[in-house]
């Protein structure tokens, strides 16, 4: 089993992705209390669940992320 | 259950919630005023000097519950069936035994009388013990028949002594807070009152020799009593006034038979009774000798919520609300489902709601409806209580003999409407 380098660029890259997610996240959870009309401290108290949902998010990117690498090899 | 039954002053208030130093809680329930802690200090030191007619079972419930009231001295004791008589007074050795209820009553010791007879005694019983000028302590139903019931209401109301019917939910702190919570508005406007007691068993006691058995199960036969309706129903109705505010119901209908226990009884061992309120509001009872699996149930149902009194229970009709991303993440769900194709019926199950409710009642005590005498904590011990302190005091508390008048009058009309299958109105 060979040594893996996860270089500082491509370290950045996945920070600001999951960044994006975690936005994307707070935006939903936003979107919800607006809809809902629910308290706005939930942006606080809801905390995990917009946290499960920007994983979740970044999950769905990276299985699109990986689609297009493997088109772009092909 | 003695032991658990005991009671101190200091209890009673405690068991209470100290609802009587309030000024809210009186005007709901005013007769909670004849144990204010104004009265228990006139009393203090003071014994109610009391006899007992009747020393069967209910008669032995409550006597177990005076022996440990210090208010109370039980100076005489009465009972024609002498097995019963020499119970009691083995537990009161220094009261005097009669076996006739006239010679008690002309005991001029005896202040006040407790009447744990058979139904259809307590009317005569009652307005015998006020002639002799006996404060008086009787058993519920107040009686039989809707014209006893009058002439028993209208001697009493004539009279200066004070009257007291076994209702012992109306001191059962549980109940109390129950009310309160209706008349504070915790349930929205009432719409609906139900009441089930479910047993299974043949009510019956044992008889040593057969020509016994009406005089000891005497619930079972319409000469003495109205069974289901008077014996159990009685006790569910007083709750429709109290969460009514006063206001009693206009008509009753209902139905009834002898299903299982074919043994002779002449009363309904399954009734289904429905009250009428001039609002429109329902207050039903049922009940059946011959499944316990519900036990029993008496629930006040408002627009946005329900009371279940015998449990100390309150549920909100709406569950407390859920986030916003909770929320949208169950409509995200149900519209991922919605597309899947599922097989089978369109219909399905109104459930009951998930609401988990609010206990508002600590040390609630169930029992599997064998013991048909009385149970700890019910009540019972405040109202013997509470009889005791009247009898020092002299003082009637105030609507409980309305309250008790409208329940027996209730029970028995729903026990006619049954009988007769008819419409009635109250």
């Amino acid at each position: 089993m060979k040594d893996t380098l996860i270089t500082a660029q491509r370290k950045k890259r996945e920070i600001l992705y999951f960044g994006l997610c975690l936005t994307a996240a707070v935006l939903v959870n936003l979107g919800a209390i607006l809809y809902f009309g629910t308290p706005w401290y939930e942006l606080f108290t809801q905390a995990g669940y917009t946290l499960m949902i920007a994983i979740a998010f970044y999950a769905i990117a990276a299985v699109v992320r990986l689609v297009i690498h493997l088109f772009r090899k092909a | 259950m003695i032991q658990n039954d005991q009671m101190s002053r200091k209890d009673f208030f405690h068991r209470l919630g100290n609802l009587t130093a309030g000024a809210a809680a009186l005007s709901l329930f005013p007769w909670l005023e004849s144990c204010s802690a104004q009265n228990e200090k006139l009393s203090q030191g003071e014994k109610a000097r009391l006899g007992v007619i009747g020393t069967g079972s209910r008669g032995m419930f409550h006597l177990a519950l005076l022996l440990q009231d210090p208010s109370a001295r039980i100076v005489a004791l009465c009972d024609d069936y002498a097995p019963h008589l020499e119970e009691a007074a083995a537990l009161f050795p220094r009261a005097r035994k009669y076996s006739d209820y006239r010679q008690l009553l002309d005991d001029k010791e005896v202040e006040g009388v407790i009447i744990c007879t058979p139904l259809s005694l307590h009317a005569q019983m009652t307005m015998d013990a006020i002639h002799s000028g006996k404060h008086v302590f009787c058993e519920k139903a107040m009686a039989h028949t809707t014209e006893s019931l009058d002439r028993m209401y209208n001697c009493w109301k004539e009279s200066d002594r004070v009257l007291m019917i076994g209702q012992q939910r109306h001191f059962d702190p549980k109940y109390i807070k129950a009310m309160e919570l209706v008349h504070g508005g915790a349930i929205g406007q009432v719409v609906g009152i139900r009441n089930y007691w479910y047993r299974n068993n043949d009510w019956r006691r044992p008889v040593p020799s057969p020509e016994l058995e009406r005089r000891i199960n005497w619930r079972l036969y319409h000469e003495y009593s109205r069974g289901l309706m008077t014996e159990l129903a009685c006790h569910q109705l007083a709750n429709g006034s109290w969460a009514m505010n006063g206001l009693q119901p206009e008509g009753v209908c209902g139905t009834g038979s002898i299903l299982y226990w074919k043994d002779g009884r002449e009363v309904f061992d399954n009734v289904s009774v429905v009250y009428q309120y001039p609002n429109g509001v329902h207050m039903t009872f049922d009940s059946i000798i011959s499944n316990k699996h519900f036990g029993m149930g008496e629930q006040i149902l408002g627009t946005e919520g329900t009371i279940d009194l015998v449990r100390g229970i309150l549920y909100y009709e709406k569950s407390p609300a859920k986030s916003g991303i909770r929320q949208l993440l169950e409509k995200i769900e149900q519209g991922v489902l919605s597309n899947a194709a599922f097989a089978g019926t369109s219909w399905a199950i109104e459930d009951a709601s998930a609401d988990a409710g609010i206990r508002f009642a600590e040390n609630v005590t169930v029992n599997d409806g064998a013991s048909t005498v009385g149970a700890a904590g019910d009540g019972s011990a405040e109202l013997m209580h509470a009889f005791c302190l009247s009898v020092i005091s002299g003082k009637q508390p105030v609507r409980i003999v309305d309250e008790a008048y409208w329940a027996t009058l209730l029970a028995l009309r729903g026990d006619q409407a049954s009988r007769e299958r008819k419409y009635l109105t109250i």
